[in-house]
């Protein structure tokens, strides 16, 4: 735990208790899944393609309802939550803007205050500038970067992010990675955010949690017990090295047990 | 750039020098294996038949372009507002979809005197519009529908994260996202108009209707080809002008809005 977690009680944001979910044809993408987020943390969530990472992402957003358990969030009004889709999913008529202030559009605030939110949040991801360009006119990173200035439009308590970063670069990935810890970590922001890549989790995370697949298992949580802001000292330091090395073992390890080999 | 703009102006260059080539071809033969006149025209002819009579066909091409324009615009709306009662209800559209196809396979030509029956005979422009209305809506509602329903999973649930009601959604993402599909419907539904009035006019609008389509058979019946050949090219004027003004419209909609558009 870091020090700041130990100082005040962690409150939880948000909690499942046993929660399964089906899809149509019996595939089971959540098997008892039960996970508490509290209050400030930054949780990975990794795990093998299909395992089950957005559709855990969205019953935490509240945009699908489990088959059994229960989810439970704390701020369930909506902006209160924010999300970063797997693909930037911005709307291509409308330019960057416009795209921003859409959460703050569709609650209904005023016109004027939505525009001055929306370059606010743009400069916050380093977009300032972009306002008017269209998204076909930016980079992937660049699109990206707008997807999150609209999660962060509403002021959010939680942020959900599924896999952000996938198409980028690694160069541009490593950057991003730390303009999202600068803004976690200015803001008050309680993160899930859902990874292939082991690395990104463990240098971002206060807490890493890997999944299985078939049926969509937890299968370990590990705290990351390193102080920020992290940077270049922590990606050097032999723990980090050490800590991925062994997440990795566990993630493999649990790959090749054969399929229902895996008891409750 | 270099290259798309060459194409571009192909596009325009080789249906044109085509189009001359014809033209001087058909004037040649004409006069070379001296065909009778009233047979096929020399373009000449043609040409100065559209000079004569250009009074009372240009007020007969204006007729004919004002009621397929009325059933254009008719049918847009139309198909717009079904198709999103369409997407609005299932029933709506399980109850209302058979019918449509019903009306769209039914030639307009065996429907037309009972439309004309119905609106009565002095209302002839009426039972055109209706007829052309007929046949220009579906484009319309079938691919504005597809287009409605269409529209990218994660911004659906964007909109639901954040609570949007069915009339936002409607409004900001369904609508926007269907506009691609609707100008590619509204090229045809255009076109499709044209044909319509032309054929009511055929059958309805006998003595009644000051159309082209009159004068295309009035002149028939006095054996003026000329004149025949000169309203028909006024019809594929208004064609082609139609097709041209909702391409242009269609390139400088998406234009700002889709890189993909070429
Ligand atoms: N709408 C759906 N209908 C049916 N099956 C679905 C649906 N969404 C997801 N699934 C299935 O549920 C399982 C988990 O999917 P999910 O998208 O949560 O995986 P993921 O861990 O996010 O994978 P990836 O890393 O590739 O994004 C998969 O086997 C997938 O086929
Ligand atoms: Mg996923």
């Amino acid at each position: 735990m870091s020090d700041a977690d130990r100082v005040k009680v962690p409150r939880p944001v948000a909690r499942f208790d046993d929660v399964t979910r089906r899809f149509d044809g019996g595939l089971v993408a959540l098997d008892r899944v039960s996970l508490s987020v509290h209050e400030g943390e930054f949780v990975s969530v990794v795990g093998p393609s299909g395992c089950g990472k957005s559709t855990l992402l969205s019953l935490l957003a509240g945009l699908t309802a489990p088959d059994a358990g229960r989810v439970w969030r704390r701020d369930a009004r909506p902006g209160e939550v924010g999300m970063v889709f797997q693909e930037a999913t911005l709307m291509p008529w409308a330019d960057v803007r416009a795209n921003v202030m859409l959460p703050l559009t569709l609650l209904g605030e005023p016109r004027g205050a939505c525009a001055r939110r929306a370059d606010e949040a743009l400069a916050r991801v380093g977009l300032d500038g972009f306002a008017h360009a269209r998204p076909f006119e930016l980079s992937g990173g660049m699109r990206m970067r707008a997807a999150i200035a609209r999660a962060l439009v509403t002021r959010p308590r939680l942020l959900l992010l599924d896999e952000p970063f996938g198409a980028l670069d690694e160069m541009t990935r490593e950057a991003m990675n730390d303009q999202l810890l600068d803004l976690w970590a200015s803001s008050g922001l309680t993160c899930v955010f859902v990874t292939h890549s082991l690395y990104e989790a463990v240098y971002l995370s206060t807490r890493v949690v890997l999944m299985s697949p078939r049926p969509g298992r937890i299968q370990a949580e590990h705290r990351v017990d390193w102080p920020y802001p992290r940077g270049e000292a922590f990606r050097a330091d032999p723990s980090f090295t050490h800590l991925r090395s062994a997440l990795s073992v566990r993630l493999r390890e649990d790959a090749v047990t054969p399929e229902g080999g895996a008891g409750p | 750039m270099n290259g798309a703009s060459g194409r571009a102006y192909l596009r325009w260059l080789a249906p044109l020098a085509l189009a001359v080539a014809v033209v001087v071809l058909w004037e040649v033969l004409v006069h070379v294996f001296a065909v009778p006149v009233y047979r096929l025209p020399a373009p000449s002819a043609i040409a100065l038949a559209l000079y004569d009579g250009h009074s009372t066909l240009l007020e007969s091409a204006w007729h004919t372009l004002s009621l397929a324009l009325i059933a254009f615009v008719l049918a847009v709306a139309g198909g717009i507002l079904l198709a999103i009662a369409f997407t609005r209800s299932r029933l709506v559209e399980a109850a209302l979809y058979p019918y449509a196809v019903v009306l769209q396979v039914t030639p307009v030509v065996a429907i037309a005197p009972l439309i004309l029956i119905w609106v009565g005979l002095d209302n002839a422009p009426l039972a055109v519009v209706i007829l052309a209305w007929v046949v220009a809506f579906f484009p319309v509602l079938s691919n504005m529908t597809l287009g409605l329903r269409a529209v990218d999973p994660g911004l659906r649930a964007l909109f639901r994260l954040y609570g949007a009601g069915a009339w936002q959604e409607l409004r900001l993402l369904r609508l926007p996202a269907s506009l691609p599909y609707l100008l590619s419907a509204m090229k045809v539904s255009a076109g499709l108009s044209l044909v319509g009035v032309v054929v009511a006019e055929f059958v309805a609008g006998a003595g009644t209707s000051p159309g082209l389509a009159w004068r295309i058979l009035e002149a028939g019946n006095r054996l003026q080809t000329p004149r025949m050949f000169a309203a028909l090219v006024l019809l594929a004027a208004i064609g082609v002008a139609l097709f041209i003004a909702l391409s242009c419209l269609e390139r400088r909609v998406l234009s700002r809005w889709h890189e993909s558009r070429r």
